[in-house]
C-alpha cells in the first residue's frame, strides 16, 4: 500500500476546487449567454487525474458539447427552402394586390366592363361622335390600364432584380465572416483551446448563409470549413470566393437573364465565370426564380390577353366602315410590294359620298393576286378610289373626288395570318401593339373615324352607309362578349374565352399561384421551425438545469473545502503533537 | 424531453402570435365583412369573385338602358294613340265632307293644317333628349315638314320630311346582334297619315275637291290600319324588355347572393371566431406567463 501524505490530500482537494470552479464558469456562461441566438450549452468535461496507477485528482479535460450534426444540416436545409418559399409568395403577393384586390375588384375588368358598357351605349346612340369618342376614350383607359398591369410586372422585377445584389453582398460579407472564423478555429485547435464557442458563431453564420442560398459544406480533416453552393460551385475553401452582380436597372418585358440567346440581365459570375444556375433554394433562389420565371409568366399571361382581345376588336372593326367614309385610309401594317401575296374571296372596293350613298363599287378576286404590289394595282385600278404603297410600306387608298370616300367590304381570307385584307393590313385597326406593355389606340383610328357601320350595299346608288347603323360597334361589342381563342401563355392552357372570362381566369391564375406559395411558405415555415426547435431544445442552455447544476457544484466545492480544512486540522494535530 | 428555456419561450411567444395575427385577421373579416382583402384569400375563387363583379355591372347596365328603352317604347305607343285619335276625328270630317252635310271645306282645311302640326309634334316626341321616333340614337327632331323636298302626291309615298336615322333603336343585350326597338316617323302609317293630312291642307275649297278628300281618306284608312300594326310591334318590344329587365333583375340577385358567398363572411360566424380567437390568446398569454413565473431558484433557498 502507497503511503500518502497531507500535502497530496491538500493537492488533490485543490485540484477538486479548480475544477469546480471551472466548471461554475462554464456555467456562468451558460446562463449569462442563455438568451445569445446559437449559443449552445457547454459542459466541462473532468477526468480522474491518476498518478501511479492512483487517484490523485480531477482535472478538466475540456470544454464543449457534441452537436446532432445531422440535425443541423436539416435545419439548414428547411432553413433555405422556407426562405425560398416565403421570398417568392411575398412577391406574388405585391404583384397580386397590384391586380386586384377583394374590396377594390380589379381594375382590368373594370375598365373592360366600362368598354363594353361604353360600346353598346354607343350603339344605342346610333355611333353619334360622342359616344365614339367615348368609346375611343375606353379603348384608350383599357390599353393603359394593360400597361399599368405590366408596368407592376416589370416594376416587381425590377425589385427583385434589385434585391438578388443585396442578397449577393450579404452572402459574401457572410462568406468572408466564414473564412476569418476558419483561421480562429485553426489557431484554437493548434493551442489547444475550446472551440465550442466559435463553432456556434459558425453554425449561426452557416444558418444565415441557407436562408440566401442553398448550400452544401463539409469539414476538412484539419477542421476547416468548405461550403459549396446548392449547384456545386465551390463558394469558401482555403479562402472566400465573391460573388458579382450588378442589378440590370428598370427591367422591361423584352430584358431577360438567357446566357444562351444573349439576354440582356447578366450572370452572377466568380472570377469572371457565370454561376447563377448554380445557386438555387434560398432568398436568392427565389430572387432569381421570381425575376426569370414565375412574373415573366404572368407577363406572358397579359400579352396574351392584350394581343387576344386586340385581335378580336381589329377583327370586328376591319369588317365594318367609318360613316361618313373617310377620303383616305391608311394601313398600319407594313408590306414591301415584291412580297408573295396570297388571299381568297372578294373585295369590295367602295367610293361612298357624304350622303353614304354608293358612287362606284369595284369587286377585286384576291385569288388572283400574287403580290402585294399587284394588290395595290388592283386597288389602284378600283373605280373612284386610287392605292399606292407609301414610304412606310403601308397600302395607302384615297378616294378619287372631293367629297367621297373609301370603304372596304367583302368576306376575304389572306393566308398568311388568316385575317380578312383590311384587318391584315390594318386600315380600321382600334388597336395597335405586340403585348401589354405596348398596348395603345391605334394611331390611324382619329384620322379614319370610328369603324361604326357594315355598308349595306354594294350597288351603285343605293345607300351603303344607313345614318344610325351601328352594326360595327355591335360586332366590336360582340367580339369582346363572345369566346375569343386565347393562346396558351405562362402557367395557363389556350382556351375560349370572353374578354372579361379571360381577365378572370389571368386573375383568378395569380391568385391561385399566390394563394399556393402562401400555402407552401407556411408549411416550409412550420417545417423548420420544428427542426430548429428540436435543435435549439437539445442543445440550447435550459436556466433551470443550469441552476441545479450551479447547486450541486457549490454542495461540491463546499465539501472540498471540508477536506481542505480537515487536512488542516490534521497537519494542526501533527505540529502540535511534534510540539 | 429536454427544453431550452430561451426557444420554450420564444416558441410560446410565436405561438401567442400567430393566434394574435388569426385574431386580428378574425377581426378585420368581422370589420370589414370580406373574407380577404386579398384575392388569394377567397379558396381559389378569386376569377368567379371577378366575373361576378363584370356580370353584375353589366347587367345593371343592361337594366338601366332596358328601362329607357322601355320608357321610350311606351312614350311612342302613346304618341301613336294620340295619332291614332287625331286620324279617326280627321276621318269623320272627312266623310261628313265628302257627304255634303258640310258645305265649307275651308274648316277643314284649316283643320288639317292644325292635324299635320299636331302629328308632326307628336312624331316630334323626345323622351331624355333622345327623338323617340328618329330611328338609332337620334336626338333632334325627326320629322321637318318645310323641307323643302317634301312635296307629297297623291299616289307616290314620300318621307323626305324624314330627317331621322336610318336604322333602329338598338339594345345589346347579349348574342351577335342587338335587340331592336322603336318605330320611325318615316314608317308607312306615319308617311301616309302626314300625306293625307298634307293633301287636304292643300287642297282647293270652292269647288270642294272631292276625290282629292276621297284619297285622302283611303290614305288615313291605310294609316289607321298600320298604325295600330305598329302599336302592336311597339307592344310587342315592351313585353321583350320587361322580360329583359324582369330576367336581369334575378340574375343580380342570384349574383349578389353568389358574389356574397364567395368574398364576403357571415358577420355571424365571423363574431363566433373572433371571440373563440381571443379566448386562445388569453390562455397563451397565460401560459407564457407561468413559464416566465416557474423558476427553480425559488424553491432551492
Amino acid at each position: 500500500m502507497a503511503i500518502t501524505s497531507i500535502s497530496s490530500i491538500v493537492h488533490t482537494a485543490r485540484s477538486g476546487l479548480m475544477a469546480t470552479q471551472t466548471a461554475m464558469s462554464v456555467t456562468s456562461a451558460n446562463i449569462t449567454n442563455a438568451n445569445t441566438v446559437g449559443y449552445t450549452a457547454k459542459t466541462a468535461d473532468t477526468a480522474a487525474t491518476v498518478v501511479g496507477g492512483r487517484v490523485a485528482g480531477v482535472s478538466v479535460v475540456g470544454i464543449g458539447n457534441a452537436v446532432n450534426t445531422a440535425l443541423m444540416k436539416e435545419v439548414m436545409g428547411a432553413t433555405s427552402e422556407s426562405a425560398y418559399d416565403a421570398t417568392l409568395a411575398s412577391y406574388l403577393n405585391t404583384l397580386l394586390n397590384a391586380l386586384g384586390t377583394t374590396d377594390g375588384g380589379a381594375p382590368l375588368e373594370t375598365v373592360m366592363t366600362d368598354l363594353m358598357t361604353t360600346l353598346s351605349e354607343a350603339v344605342n346612340a346610333g355611333g353619334s361622335a360622342q359616344s365614339t369618342s367615348d368609346v375611343t376614350d375606353a379603348l384608350a383607359a383599357w390599353a393603359a390600364t394593360l400597361q399599368d398591369a405590366s408596368q407592376s410586372v416589370q416594376a416587381t422585377r425590377t425589385t427583385a432584380d434589385a434585391a438578388i445584389g443585396e442578397t449577393v453582398e450579404e452572402i459574401n460579407a457572410l462568406l468572408g465572416q466564414l473564412d476569418d472564423l476558419n483561421d480562429q478555429i485553426a489557431r484554437a485547435t493548434a493551442t489547444g483551446d475550446p472551440t465550442a464557442d466559435l463553432l456556434d458563431s459558425q453554425r449561426v453564420l452557416l444558418e444565415d448563409l441557407s436562408g440566401f442560398t442553398d448550400i452544401r459544406y463539409f469539414n476538412t480533416g484539419t477542421g476547416e470549413l468548405h461550403v459549396y453552393s446548392g449547384g456545386g460551385t465551390p463558394l469558401l475553401t482555403s479562402s472566400a470566393r465573391t460573388l458579382d452582380y450588378t442589378p440590370f436597372g428598370t427591367l422591361t418585358a423584352d430584358a431577360t437573364y438567357d446566357p444562351a440567346s444573349g439576354g440582356v440581365i447578366p450572370g452572377i459570375t466568380i472570377n469572371g465565370g457565370d454561376v447563377t444556375s448554380s445557386l438555387g433554394g434560398g432568398e436568392l433562389g427565389a430572387l432569381i426564380t421570381a425575376r426569370d420565371t414565375t412574373l415573366p409568366a404572368i407577363q406572358e399571361e397579359l400579352d396574351a390577353l392584350a394581343t387576344g382581345v386586340m385581335d378580336a376588336l381589329n377583327a370586328a372593326a376591319n369588317r365594318a366602315t367609318p360613316a361618313p367614309a373617310p377620303p383616305s385610309l391608311t394601313g398600319t401594317t407594313a408590306v414591301a410590294g415584291a412580297d408573295p401575296f396570297s388571299g381568297t374571296g372578294i373585295l369590295s372596293v367602295l367610293a361612298v359620298d357624304a350622303n353614304g350613298e354608293v358612287v362606284s363599287a369595284t369587286d377585286i378576286d384576291l385569288s388572283t393576286i400574287t403580290t402585294y404590289a399587284d394588290l395595290v394595282t388592283a386597288l389602284d385600278g378600283a373605280a373612284g378610289v386610287s392605292a399606292i404603297l407609301d414610304a412606310n410600306g403601308n397600302v395607302v387608298l384615297t378616294a378619287d373626288t372631293a367629297g367621297t370616300g373609301v370603304a372596304l367590304t367583302g368576306e376575304t381570307t389572306v393566308t398568311a395570318d388568316g385575317r380578312g385584307l383590311s384587318h391584315h393590313l390594318g386600315f380600321n385597326n382600334v388597336l395597335s401593339g405586340t403585348g401589354a406593355a405596348d398596348l395603345a389606340v391605334a394611331d390611324t383610328l382619329g384620322a379614319h373615324g370610328f369603324p361604326t357601320a357594315l355598308p349595306a350595299s354594294t350597288t351603285v346608288g343605293d345607300t351603303a352607309l344607313v345614318s344610325g347603323d351601328t352594326a360595327g360597334l355591335q360586332a366590336l361589342w360582340t367580339a369582346l362578349d363572345d369566346p375569343i381563342a386565347f393562346d396558351a401563355a405562362g402557367t395557363m392552357a389556350a382556351a375560349d374565352r370572353s374578354a372579361v372570362g379571360q381577365i378572370a381566369a389571368v386573375i383568378d391564375d395569380v391568385a391561385d399561384t399566390t394563394n399556393a406559395a402562401a400555402d407552401t411558405a407556411t408549411l416550409s415555415a412550420q417545417t423548420l421551425a420544428t427542426l430548429s426547435d428540436a435543435f435549439d431544445n437539445a442543445h440550447g442552455v435550459n436556466v433551470d438545469e443550469e441552476t441545479a447544476k450551479l447547486l450541486a457544484l457549490e454542495q461540491s466545492y463546499q465539501a472540498v473545502s471540508q477536506v481542505m480544512s480537515t487536512a488542516q486540522d490534521m497537519f494542526d494535530s501533527l505540529v502540535a503533537m511534534m510540539n | 424531453m429536454r427544453v431550452c428555456t430561451s426557444t420554450m419561450q420564444a416558441t410560446l411567444l410565436t405561438q401567442a402570435m400567430r393566434v394574435q395575427g388569426e385574431y386580428s385577421a378574425a377581426l378585420i373579416q368581422q370589420g370589414s365583412g370580406t373574407k380577404s382583402p386579398s384575392l388569394a384569400g377567397l379558396d381559389g375563387q378569386a376569377g368567379l369573385a371577378v366575373s361576378l363583379e363584370a356580370d353584375m355591372a353589366a347587367s345593371e347596365r343592361l337594366v338601366s338602358q332596358a328601362e329607357t328603352a322601355a320608357s321610350m317604347v311606351e312614350t311612342g305607343y302613346g304618341a301613336l294613340a294620340d295619332i291614332l285619335d287625331i286620324v279617326e276625328a280627321a276621318k269623320v270630317d272627312i266623310a261628313s265632307s265628302i257627304n255634303g252635310t258640310v258645305t265649307d271645306t275651308t274648316t277643314l282645311r284649316e283643320s288639317a293644317v292644325d292635324w299635320r302640326e299636331s302629328v308632326a309634334t307628336l312624331l316630334n316626341t323626345t323622351f331624355g333628349g333622345l327623338a323617340v321616333f328618329g330611328g338609332n340614337g337620334a336626338t333632334a327632331a325627326p320629322v321637318d315638314l318645310s323641307d323643302p323636298a317634301y312635296t307629297p302626291i297623291v299616289g307616290v309615298a314620300d318621307t323626305d320630311y324624314y330627317q331621322g336615322n336610318g336604322a333602329d333603336w338598338t339594345l345589346m343585350v347579349d348574342g351577335a346582334s342587338g335587340v331592336t326597338y322603336g318605330v320611325r316617323a318615316d314608317t308607312s302609317g306615319a308617311e301616309k297619315t302626314l300625306r293625307a293630312l298634307s293633301l287636304l291642307a292643300g287642297m282647293t275649297t270652292s269647288p270642294p275637291d272631292t276625290a282629292l278628300m276621297r284619297d285622302a281618306a283611303v290614305l288615313l284608312d291605310e294609316a289607321v290600319a298600320e298604325l295600330a300594326a305598329a302599336q302592336d310591334t311597339l307592344s310587342g318590344q315592351a313585353d321583350t324588355l320587361s322580360a329583359v329587365i324582369d330576367s336581369q333583375t334575378e340574375f343580380q340577385l342570384y349574383a349578389e347572393s353568389a358574389l356574397e358567398s364567395v368574398a364576403k363572411v357571415d358577420v355571424a360566424a365571423a363574431t363566433a371566431t373572433v371571440s373563440q380567437h381571443e379566448t386562445v390568446l388569453r390562455a397563451s398569454f397565460s401560459a407564457l406567463s407561468s413559464l416566465t413565473s416557474l423558476s427553480l431558484v425559488d424553491y432551492v433557498r
